[in-house]
């Protein structure tokens, strides 16, 4: 049988899909009905943090316990979320296109941030891909993938709030976190945040199950 | 598959004849004061929804995130044969 | 104890550095060259952000190429040698604060050369040359951990650029805009900021190269 957080994931993603479009938003300049992006774009980025401190909890896991199981984990959680950068990304420029004027800015820490991510788990995969030993292969990225982490995660969590920057709540743009993100949105903020990351969760899942499945395949 | 295409051809032809129908009963009704037919024979389209607010740019996202998820599914299904195709 | 071994680990180092000259003279002359070039290139640089810019480049790469060979001498036999004598810790800790001397040296010697080709430009000496310390000492600190990576996996040189650079791009940012900060000669009460996450940044990281270099040790 289907998981039951698999189902929900399903519905929460519905109920987004259909309550974001219908739910008023607030007026606002430049931005007008494209702020219902907030529900789209927004929770993949969420999702896709959410997969890369997944891999890194079982980088960890793998340092303590020294399993192959946890390294499947925590390489396909890599994977996972690299590829929920893509979406992240194109959505983020088409949105910026229209309510910024430009494909992409070099002036703003959170695009830096995402292309940072981008690259250090690029590095990721071509340090695993250099390795043929498996457990050394496994300790090694583990050990990267840890400390590339904390770096992404000083760069994305507290540069940001040094420097402006184009997206709204931080440096000098007010528009969420101020009078914007109101109760109506959040109704299906949150809930879509939840939905993206259990959806993530979903694909993860299959990709584990898939990259078991071929490692015990190899080795019988 | 002549049968489907004939069904569908007898579909289309009736949905003509009766939007015709509707057209044709048009001009009887406009001498009578009864506005809200004419109200009605124009469709209210969400003309202005679409028009304004570029809620296009929300469309083009969701598009592009289904578009990924798919091509996504599509490359985890070609791995799975290649591994399933291994085990055998 | 522990301290007596590190400090005789750190000696060891700088020993085998200047019994192979080679080396050392290979990155003097590295550091020059570069920026005689930059200097030929650009005869004279008036806009600040593209000496602050062109600065820090050079820096990284060479931050990247004294590192990078920080491990990569250490045989299969010295290795085993290692392994039985030393904790881990200590190992580590003697690269990064061999490194960190190694580059707080260099990094002044890239400024001193960079100032006098490309001219110099920095209002604020003292913030400069705290900035140039403290990421040095963090440049050093990450790339200590990502050369004992690189020598573990295969092919080296190259490994280690992809792997250090995106990495290196937090700390890049932070001192550049601290370096900016110091050419334009703005009051400390502007860049305290920076410079505190800068030292922080120096915690995190030796921190972390210290952590993770244990399960990289055992073999």
């Amino acid at each position: 049988m289907i998981k039951w957080w698999k189902i929900l994931a399903a519905l929460i993603i519905l109920y987004t899909l259909v309550w974001g479009m219908l739910n008023p938003v607030p007026k606002l300049d430049i931005l007008y009905e494209t702020i219902r992006n907030v529900y789209y774009h927004v929770p993949i980025w969420f999702a896709m943090l959410f997969q890369m401190g997944y891999s890194v909890v079982y980088a960890i896991r793998h340092l303590y316990k020294n399993d192959v199981t946890s390294d499947i984990v925590s390489d396909q959680a890599a994977q996972v979320g690299l590829f929920l950068s893509i979406p992240g990304l194109l959505t983020g420029c088409m949105w910026a296109k229209f309510t910024w004027g430009t494909w992409w800015t070099f002036e703003d820490p959170k695009l830096n941030g995402v292309a940072i991510a981008v690259l250090i788990y690029l590095a990721y995969f071509i340090l695993r891909s250099s390795i043929t030993d498996e457990l050394k292969r496994a300790r090694i990225s583990a050990v990267y993938n840890i400390f590339a982490f904390v770096m992404m995660f000083v760069f994305i969590m507290i540069l940001p709030r040094l420097t402006d920057s184009l997206h709204p709540g931080n440096g000098g743009n007010p528009a969420f976190g101020k009078y914007d993100l109101d109760s109506n949105m959040r109704t299906v903020f949150y809930p879509a945040i939840i939905g993206w990351i259990l959806l993530s969760l979903w694909i993860l899942d299959i990709k584990k199950r898939i990259a078991i499945l071929n490692y015990t395949s190899n080795n019988e | 598959m002549n049968k489907l295409v004939y069904t569908l051809f007898l579909c289309l032809h009736l949905f003509v004849s009766n939007a015709q129908e509707i057209i044709d009963t048009k001009p009887l009704l406009k001498d009578t004061t009864v506005k809200t037919l004419e109200i009605a024979a124009e469709p209210k389209m969400a003309d202005a929804f679409r028009s304004e607010g570029k809620i296009y740019v929300v469309i083009a996202v969701l598009a592009i995130i289904f578009i990924c998820l798919i091509a996504y599914l599509i490359y985890i299904d070609i791995k799975l044969r290649k591994i399933e195709n291994k085990v055998k | 104890m522990t301290t007596q071994l590190l400090s005789a680990l750190i000696k060891k180092e700088f020993l085998l550095e200047f019994r192979q000259k080679s080396t050392l003279a290979g990155i003097l002359v590295y550091i020059v060259a570069t920026v005689f070039i930059s200097a030929l290139c650009f005869k004279k640089i008036i806009h600040p952000i593209v000496w602050n810019a062109l600065f820090w480049v050079i820096f990284m790469f060479i931050a990247v190429n004294v590192s990078s060979k920080s491990f990569t001498q250490e045989t299969k036999g010295k290795g085993l040698y290692n392994y039985l004598y030393y904790h881990p810790r200590q190992f580590i800790l003697s690269k990064v604060i061999y490194n960190m001397l190694l580059m707080a040296v260099l990094s002044l010697l890239t400024f001193f050369f960079y100032s006098w080709f490309v001219g110099g430009m920095v209002q604020d000496m003292g913030m400069f040359l705290l900035t140039l310390l403290f990421s040095s000492s963090a440049f050093s600190g990450v790339l200590s951990l990502m050369s004992a990576i690189a020598s573990k996996a295969n092919n080296n040189i190259s490994l280690m650029a992809i792997l250090s650079f995106p990495v290196l791009m937090p700390l890049m940012l932070v001192s550049i805009k601290l370096s900016k900060h110091a050419i334009d000669g703005l009051a400390w009460s502007v860049s305290y900021k920076y410079l505190l996450i800068l030292i922080m940044l120096n915690f995190v990281v030796v921190a972390l190269a210290t952590l993770l270099f244990n399960y990289l040790w055992k073999e």
